[in-house]
């Protein structure tokens, strides 16, 4: 079983083709890190996979279950798909306890209480749950946005260029850390990134994406001795 | 950042703001002034009721006008409905329409001997009034109803902009934490877009108390009515002096309500692309719906009684009144014309002044003029009389000291008086939109033109200005339309024999000729059409980007980069 | 700053070409409507080859001219109502003029002893009633108080110049304390808020909302003229009030010569022509007003309404009642 199956996928923006018949498969648990320069089609292809775009051709089955095909398609919150935006997407108007709050609507007030400590505890945020995202730093709020995600519990795991924002020093101690949590809880997780080392440090398998299509996957031992 | 801006800059900032704020002075002087015990007198018996109209007539206008444009700027900003481009225009054509020439159109429509009152009764089979019960349009409700219909496009254009430069990522996040589109509406895009939905708040709401013909004709006596009172029954115009200072109170809060809503709102803006492909998808009821509520409030707020005054052009048209028409029509843009530059330059001064010398004391001569956008158009006519007639005296007494002839009331009894009541009037609506547009201009802009050896000047001219382009075009526009449709002020401080388009709108009707007053209520409405499509065009350009992966980072990058001084 | 300073000069120029008007020439202040006098000031200028400038509002032209002080280019103001006329007066911006012409033109009772007001045109404040309940005896004004008429009477705002002329009369003749009773009853009797104008209340007549009404008389003659308007006008009976006792009230409009007048002689010209035959049968005709120079027959539409009596109160007296007239209207609430 895997956690992402893509097959054929094209996408266009009005007459532009920006992905044209990709292919990639993500196993239970894996990180793959996708690679490839600015305009390639990566952001693309999150939006096609998390379900805010409405891909030409091509299917997309997240565990098992197909959400878009030239039929049909599942809209985003039903999908139960996770996702890390490059500014992190935080809500301005809202703390810290209800931004990660924000996706366990519906649940008893106690449960999603537990659930946020929990979550909160996870990315080492302890204590800073009446703080507005515009006090935290940017290594913070990285981390709001990554509890904020895990919270419900997604079957999958989408990132979006979310180091390009963070000084060098901390970005390694993060990239670390978000690595255990993912393994820790279990989740399967597409990066998207520019840069070689991030992805090198962060994912088990690297693939390069060119011209909307995806060039090699390799593990990422693989990579760093090419 | 501290710059040190021309010495005359500063001086003229102030200079500006004092002669622009001398009539509301010399309202305030006149306020302290012993009035006798009519003020008692009203407060006893009618102020109360007045007041209570106002505060409920200003928050219906507020409540119906946001619940009308609010969901109408969404679907706009954030839905691929059939016709968005059209529609877009369409719903704020309704700022053309002047509000009591919407009034009396309805009136005409719904009242007794009205065509829809009238095929009631033929269906129905009833013969006089006393046979049914039918809303009363001339009423508090009435008012309500009609003052939004016409005032509902500031709310939608601001919320519209703010929805437009939301970062789209937090509406793509919500919906992947499990949030409907609906919900996601509800509980992020409403919420971030606050600062802009209090702005419009208190935009209509300043209209609103300052709006005399609307109410008047629809016998809803307002605070407005309170000053009318006092000042022509009384005779008493420290009174209505008085009464004026407690509307300037309300204006006061209004205004740092919005003030304050605005000082958070950079907080809330993040540049970002606009991705047309990420619009929500309707379909069946949901784009039915979304159809249906912008349509209505296109049909209501403008097709309708645009429709109404065409019909009623063909059937009363008459050739003669055409040269009038021009005249008419000719005034009107030279006064509106006037204005909106006027304000517009005043804005920019002071929007200047602000910026290069941040602190309290910069930030008066915006706000001192921005006081007069809800004093009612007579008061304000005379307050501005109060300055003007004496510096005319000053004038000719001077010329007959010297031995020259006196050269008449040169301020007051010319269009200057009238411009100058204008540019009081709607400076604030310049200033706001020219201020919003600076504070989006990043500082370290100033700091990279400086570094590049730019003259203060300089910089404005090749930086600031070229940037801030579209917010001084709104401005400049929006004060256009208002000062084309301003009735009362005009009336009074006009010069000899000068009838504008609103002026002669007013004569006929108030002599219960409205169908004569179609050709100059339709240029009236075409006047201030043409403005407002100019700008939703410009609008337009400037939003709604095509490129599938735009960079914030980079756009930013760039036009620093574009940049050098020599 | 350039901007400004191109819209400063051109204002300039604007206002020069303002100040520089011919020779010939008088200035007017008008609270009357532009239908009305604007054809009796071409025929003047065609007479007289005086050029007429106006200026039209209906309110605040006073405080307009108290402002302007001696430089205003005001020569002649022209009230729609004694009210106005002596708060002029009385705000010290009219002067006296003297002149046989306009002496033998208007009766002493319908002008200021010293010269400073001059009635022009008579109203009668009519009350219309429907015609489908026949046409009444007798009427008064105190009768629209009396419990039978409740929720049959329209008016429009109490603080209307004319209502408050009828107030203000009513005062004169039985006192405050009558009178605030009196506009207690007319307001527990009305079909509706006060709205509208006087041909609004015909209109709602006829449409059944009341049966009775307060309304200047020549209204209805302006009504009968008006294709559209003709039906409201048919539909009711004007009644000239209290002809048992003290007679109808009237209001009156008129004229008066600013104290700083630039073109005094003009001014006069104009004056002694407004009160003359030509311009009162325009009144009477086009206007349907009484002309106030007894020379002039009304209209043959306003003959056929019948003779009648009118109070013979002093207009001034009347007149000095307004204020306290308007402090009752308030006092009662009426127009909620």
């Amino acid at each position: 079983m895997s956690a992402l199956d893509i097959k054929g996928l094209t996408c266009s923006y009005g007459l532009t083709r920006v992905i044209s018949d990709l292919n990639l498969k993500i196993a239970n648990g894996e990180i793959i890190c996708l690679l490839g320069k600015s305009g390639c089609g990566k952001s693309t292809l999150l939006k096609a996979i998390s379900g805010l775009l409405q891909p030409e051709n091509g299917s997309i089955t997240v565990h098992d279950t197909l959400v878009s095909s030239s039929e049909m398609m599942v809209s985003p919150e039903n999908r139960n798909i996770g996702m890390i935006f490059q500014d992190y997407a935080l809500f301005p108007h809202l703390d810290v306890f209800h931004n990660v709050a924000f996706g366990l609507k519906g649940q008893p007030r106690s449960d999603i209480k537990k659930r946020v400590q929990e979550m909160l505890e996870l990315v080492s945020l302890e204590g800073l749950e009446k703080r507005y995202p515009h006090e935290l730093s940017g290594g913070q709020q990285q981390r709001v946005a990554i509890a904020r995600s895990l919270a419900r519990k997604p079957s999958l795991l989408l990132l979006d260029e979310p180091f390009s924002n963070i000084d060098s020093e901390v970005r390694q101690r993060l990239i670390r850390d978000i690595r255990q949590i993912l393994k820790q809880q279990h989740v399967a997780a597409l990066f998207v990134t520019h840069s070689k080392e991030e992805g090198l440090d962060f994912a088990d398998s690297v693939a390069t994406m060119e011209q909307g299509r995806i060039r090699h996957v390799t593990t990422a031992k693989e990579v760093s001795s090419i | 950042m501290k710059h040190n801006l021309p010495y005359a800059w500063r001086v003229g900032s102030w200079l500006l703001a004092l002669l622009l704020f001398l009539p509301v002075i010399a309202l305030i002087v006149e306020a302290f002034a012993p009035s006798g015990d009519i003020f008692n007198h009203l407060w006893r018996t009618v102020l109360g009721n007045y007041i209570a109209n106002s505060a409920l007539l200003v928050a219906g206008v507020g409540v119906l006008g946001t619940v009308l444009s609010v969901p109408a700027a969404w679907i706009m900003a954030r839905t691929d409905i059939p016709g968005r481009k059209v529609l877009q225009w369409l719903l704020i054509l309704p700022l053309a329409m002047p509000a009591y020439v919407i009034a009396y159109i309805y009136t005409d429509l719904l009242e007794f001997s009205g065509p829809i009152q009238g095929l009631l009764r033929h269906v129905m089979g009833w013969e006089s009034a006393a046979d049914y019960s039918f809303p009363e349009i001339r009423s508090l409700p009435g008012a309500v109803i009609v003052l939004s219909l016409v005032l509902y496009p500031y709310q939608y254009l601001l919320v519209r902009t703010a929805f437009l430069e939301q970062s789209q990522t937090q509406a793509m996040a919500s919906r992947l934490l499990g949030c409907t589109p609906l919900q996601s509406f509800l509980r992020v895009a409403i919420p971030m877009a606050r600062p802009a939905i209090i702005t419009g708040l208190a935009l209509m709401g300043m209209e609103t108390l300052a709006d005399f013909a609307t109410v008047s004709y629809f016998a809803v006596p307002t605070m407005t009515t309170a000053v009318y009172d006092t000042w022509l029954g009384y005779g008493s115009l420290s009174a209505a002096a008085r009464l004026s200072a407690l509307m300037l109170l309300a204006v006061v809060l209004l205004i740092s309500m919005e003030k304050y809503s605005r000082r958070r709102q950079s907080l809330f803006q993040r540049d970002s692309g606009y991705d047309k492909a990420l619009l929500i998808k309707l379909s069946g009821s949901k784009k039915f719906l979304a159809l249906i509520w912008c349509w209505m409030l296109v049909v209501f707020g403008f097709v309708l009684p645009a429709f109404m005054l065409l019909k009623y052009l063909l059937s009363f048209y008459k050739v003669s009144s055409i040269s009038d028409l021009l005249v008419d029509g000719t005034n009107s843009l030279i006064v509106a014309g006037s204005t909106a530059l006027a304000a517009a330059a005043a804005a920019i001064l002071f929007g200047f002044y602000q910026r290069f010398q941040p602190g309290m004391v910069s930030r008066i001569p915006g706000r001192l003029i921005s006081t007069g956008y809800a004093l009612p158009g007579t008061v304000l006519a005379i307050a501005v009389l109060i300055p003007l007639s004496l510096a005319d005296t000053g004038i000719n007494e001077l010329l007959i000291a010297l031995g020259q002839k006196p050269v008449g009331l040169v301020f007051s009894g010319s269009i200057f008086a009238v411009v100058l009541a204008m540019v009081i009037r709607f400076s604030a609506i310049a200033v706001g939109s020219v201020e919003a547009s600076l504070e989006r201009i990043s500082p370290s802009l100033d700091m990279a033109s400086r570094t590049l050896g730019c003259t203060i000047p300089g910089m404005v001219r090749r930086v600031h200005l070229p940037l801030m382009r579209k917010g001084i075009l709104t401005g400049l526009l929006l004060v256009f339309v208002e000062a084309m449709k301003e009735l009362p002020a005009v009336l009074l401080l006009r010069p000899f024999n000068f009838e504008t388009l609103a002026t002669s709108v007013f004569q006929y009707v108030s002599d219960e000729k409205l169908e004569y007053a179609a050709p100059a209520a339709i240029a009236l409405v075409v006047a201030g059409l043409v403005p407002l499509i100019v700008m939703n065009w410009s609008m337009d350009n400037s939003m709604g980007s095509n490129s599938p992966e735009p960079s914030p980072q980079q756009t930013k990058q760039q036009e620093a980069g574009h940049f050098e001084c020599a | 700053m350039k901007k400004t300073t191109v819209l400063l000069a051109g204002t300039a120029l604007t206002m020069a070409s303002f100040s520089s008007l011919a020779a010939e020439e008088v200035n007017v202040y008008s609270y009357r409507q532009p239908f009305l006098v604007e054809p009796m000031f071409e025929s003047f200028t065609k007479d007289t080859g005086v050029k007429v400038n106006v200026v039209f509002a209906k309110k605040g032209l006073d405080e307009r001219l108290v402002r302007e002080g001696k430089y205003s280019p005001a020569d002649v103001v022209l009230p729609t109502d004694i009210s106005q006329m002596v708060k002029l007066v009385e705000k010290g911006v009219t002067q006296p003029v003297q002149s046989d012409a306009i002496n033998k033109s208007i009766p002493e009772q319908y002008r200021d002893p010293n010269g400073h007001w001059y009635a022009l045109t008579l109203r009668i404040r009519n009350i219309y009633s429907a015609k489908r309940n026949g046409k009444p005896e007798d009427i008064s004004y105190e009768d629209l108080a009396k419990p039978e008429f409740k929720g049959k009477v329209c008016t429009r705002s109490g603080k209307h110049p004319y209502n408050l002329s009828l107030v203000s009369s009513m005062i004169a003749y039985k006192g405050e304390q009558q009178t605030k009773a009196w506009l207690e009853g007319v307001k527990a009797n009305l079909a509706r808020r006060p709205q509208g104008n006087d041909r609004a209340q015909v209109k709602a007549i006829k449409e059944g909302v009341c049966d009775y009404s307060l309304g200047n008389s020549y209204y209805f003659g302006q009504m009968m003229k008006r294709d559209d308007q003709r039906e409201w006008a048919e539909s009711v009976y004007i009644n000239f009030p209290n002809q048992g006792n003290r007679g109808a009230n009237g209001n009156v409009s008129g004229m008066v010569m600013a104290k700083h007048a630039p073109n005094k002689a003009n001014a006069q010209t104009l004056m002694e022509y407004l009160a003359g035959e030509k311009a009162q049968s325009v009144y009477a005709e086009v206007n349907m007003e009484y002309p106030i120079n007894k020379s002039v027959p009304v209209s043959k539409t306003v003959a056929a309404w019948g003779d009648f009596k009118a109070e013979d109160m002093s207009l001034v007296q009347i007149a000095a009642n307004q204020a306290k007239a308007q402090k009752l209207i308030d006092e009662v609430q009426f127009d909620h």
